[in-house]
């Protein structure tokens, strides 16, 4: 059984498929919209545009509150 | 029993450092105002760290004719970083400059990571370091 769905679309008038894309393609094709959309979001508005600097800094902040202790800590002097 | 007659001591003698939560960010503070180097002259009580949930926190005092308090709060999204900063003039507390919002763009986030990452690893050091004293 094959395990990936074909997507049929119109067919000419003697049956042949005009268009047909597998799962892969259709998740690449969904990609790289996503990436152009958001692209083309950031260079409209730059607060939406998602900056892996931004990313970095939220992941640097959990970090800090993993590392520091919840409760009454001695310092090394 | 040694921890617990050393602990003891540390009260009676006044030497004991055991902090709180809100202390430890105290002494985060202090590590995080060395980032930025030397003090400017006219520049004190600086104080940089990392509250919580995003919030981080960048104060100093401007001595001037009109001495104030200059503190900048970032907030971090997943859309960007807030900038809030606020002034308090020290010789005239009812004079408040009115807060001023704006997101955070260009080489300003590139220094705030960088800034970021340094407290990181400083405060890493300093719980790494107080763990070892322990584990002694």
């Amino acid at each position: 059984m094959n395990d990936k769905t074909e997507y049929q679309y119109p067919q000419t008038e003697h049956g042949e498929s005009v268009l047909s894309f597998n799962d892969i393609q259709i998740a690449e094709a969904r990609s790289l919209a996503v990436e152009a959309l958001t692209a083309a979001q950031g260079e409209r508005n730059p607060e939406i545009y998602i900056d892996p600097r931004v990313i970095e800094l939220l992941a640097i902040g959990q970090d800090i509150e993993a590392v520091r202790p919840k409760s009454d800590y001695e310092l090394a002097a | 029993m040694t921890s617990i007659l050393n602990r003891l001591s540390g009260y009676i003698l006044g030497t004991n450092s055991r902090l709180s939560p809100s202390q430890l960010i105290e002494r985060e503070s202090k590590l995080g105002s060395t980032i930025f180097g030397a003090l400017p002259k006219g520049i004190s009580n600086r104080h940089f760290f990392y509250d919580k949930d995003g919030h981080w926190y960048f104060s100093q005092v401007i001595m001037s004719d009109r001495p104030r308090e200059e503190t900048i709060h970032y907030q971090i999204f997943t859309h960007g970083v807030q900038k809030t900063t606020s002034i308090r003039y020290l010789n005239d507390p009812r004079q408040q400059v009115p807060l001023h919002h704006e997101w955070l763009v260009g080489e300003e986030v590139t220094n705030l990571l960088t800034a970021a990452k340094i407290y990181k690893q400083r405060i890493s050091e300093l719980y790494t370091n107080s763990s070892a004293k322990r584990a002694v």
